[in-house]
């Protein structure tokens, strides 16, 4: 701040997100703002580095020259259990709530832009896979990662390239029951099908979607036991990497989940990714009033 | 003057106790923080660390005041106004027991206590780290590096200061 470096320390708690005081100047911050909130640097503002909550599957894979937060000996008895935020699901919301259709501590994954917020329920990610929506006037597109964890908000307008006014998940075709019978192994593997993204159009423009997604498969049968597994596995499911790609309806190209064309006409280009919060509703709402919440059933 | 300081006595124990009490109220988790509260209660804590200690000075004085053994033989007509002698060093203890400990409290970052700070913050290669990987990590990139925060330590340290990629970093969760 101000060409003086702050080193911070956990001091308490406000309407159940954390305050942080720094040793320098004994300032009050906000976590999730990164806004004094008093003190002599009261009104201040940390600059918001880039982050994202990512799986360390994932993560090792897109940064293998990354390094690791090292884990203390002594801490490692404390440091909370796998699947801790669950338990936090039974304590009370203290901060009002908007009538709506969320809960409290529904996950959600927020996005602000310009001025506008809006809030995407995670379950329904990762049912959809992919989201369309417009945030403010950008498009914008959601994605779950090959992970089944990840999520990233992209921008759906790569620089140079025509607006791509769709994209679609390529995935594999879900399992019939013979398929999954052991003994059956030597079956025709059915197509991949291609998901066309959650967008609520007009009548006539669904029309061109169902045929666009009817159209013939592009990169062919690749129905893989992995994305099976997957997609049908519970909470407890295996940690798998599966294929994963979009196609976009402008170009064509296939797009990997950093936002990159990697075949096709706009191979090696991105599209850029948006900060984005995965968080209880209850704190994404009160620190985003404004914020809307997205649901697969609504017109944008 | 034994009778003034009996009443300032109580009066810093009082003190004493609001100024470190106040602040542990409001910021408890789990409930709402109303500004006007949190407000009172930060400048408690700005201001509990001197407060606390001119506070329990006065305590100590009042108390040995209090407390001093009386020379005079005592008079009948002043036995009854004045406190019995067991009241009063039964008050004067509880105050300085009570200083005591808001004077403890407001010195010391008692979160810290619950969620100890990472002292030693440092960087391992990913060979080195043995998280599985469907462990979530919080992922920061800065100046061409890259640093995961695994969620279960963050859970724990909630703030972790850092350097990434030449700039100093706070990774919160």
């Amino acid at each position: 701040m101000d060409g003086r470096v702050l080193h911070f320390y956990l001091a308490g708690i406000n309407d159940e997100n954390f305050l942080m005081r720094d040793r320098e100047t004994g300032s009050w911050w906000q976590q999730v703002s990164g806004r004094a909130i008093a003190g002599p640097l009261r009104g201040a503002r940390l600059r918001l580095l880039s982050s994202e909550e990512i799986s360390f599957g994932l993560w090792r894979r897109e940064y293998p020259w990354g390094t690791v937060l090292a884990p203390v000996a002594a801490d490692r008895k404390n440091y909370v259990r796998a699947g801790w935020v669950k338990r936090y699901h039974k304590y009370p919301v203290v901060v009002p709530l908007p009538h709506g259709p969320l809960q409290g501590r529904t996950l959600v994954v927020g996005v602000t832009l310009a001025g506008h917020s809006v809030a995407y329920p995670f379950a329904q990610v990762a049912k959809q896979g992919v989201i369309e929506d417009t945030l403010g006037d950008t498009p914008i597109l959601v994605a779950l990662g090959p992970d089944q964890r990840t999520v990233r908000v992209f921008v759906r307008r790569a620089p140079g390239l025509p607006a791509a006014d769709s994209f679609f998940k390529e995935v594999a075709a879900p399992a019939t029951a013979a398929e999954t019978r052991p003994g059956h192994a030597g079956e025709a593997k059915p197509p991949a099908r291609l998901v066309a993204a959650a967008v609520v159009r007009p009548a006539e423009q669904r029309g061109q979607l169902a045929s666009k997604a009817a159209a013939p498969p592009i990169g062919g049968g690749k129905a893989s036991p992995a994305a099976h597994a997957k997609k049908t596995a519970k909470a407890s499911k295996p940690f798998t990497l599966a294929p994963w790609k979009l196609l976009d309806a402008a170009t064509g190209s296939q797009w990997d989940f950093r936002g990159c064309a990697i075949q096709g006409k706009a191979k090696g280009r991105c599209l850029p990714i948006l900060p984005s919060l995965t968080e209880d509703w209850f704190d994404w709402h009160h620190y985003h009033p404004e914020s809307r919440v997205w649901s697969a059933g609504l017109p944008r | 003057m034994r009778r003034l300081s009996f009443w300032i006595l109580i009066v810093a124990a009082v003190a004493e106790v609001l100024i470190a009490g106040i602040p542990v109220w409001v910021i408890r988790p789990f409930v709402a923080q109303p500004p006007r509260a949190l407000a009172l209660a930060m400048a408690l804590r700005d201001a509990g660390g001197w407060a606390t200690l001119l506070a329990l000075a006065v305590i100590v004085v009042c108390a040995a005041v209090v407390l001093w053994p009386p020379r005079e033989p005592r008079s009948g007509a002043a036995e009854g106004a004045r406190p019995r002698r067991w009241a009063r060093v039964t008050v004067a203890v509880a105050a300085l027991v009570a200083g005591g400990v808001a004077t403890g409290i407001a010195h010391v970052d008692y979160f810290q206590w619950m969620f100890h700070p990472d002292h030693d913050v440092r960087a391992i290669p990913i060979a080195r780290a043995h998280w599985p990987a469907r462990a979530m990590v919080l992922d920061v990139h800065l100046g061409g590096q890259a640093r995961a925060y695994p969620i279960r330590e963050m859970g724990y340290y909630h703030v972790v200061n850092d350097r990434l990629g030449g700039a100093p970093i706070a990774a919160t969760y």
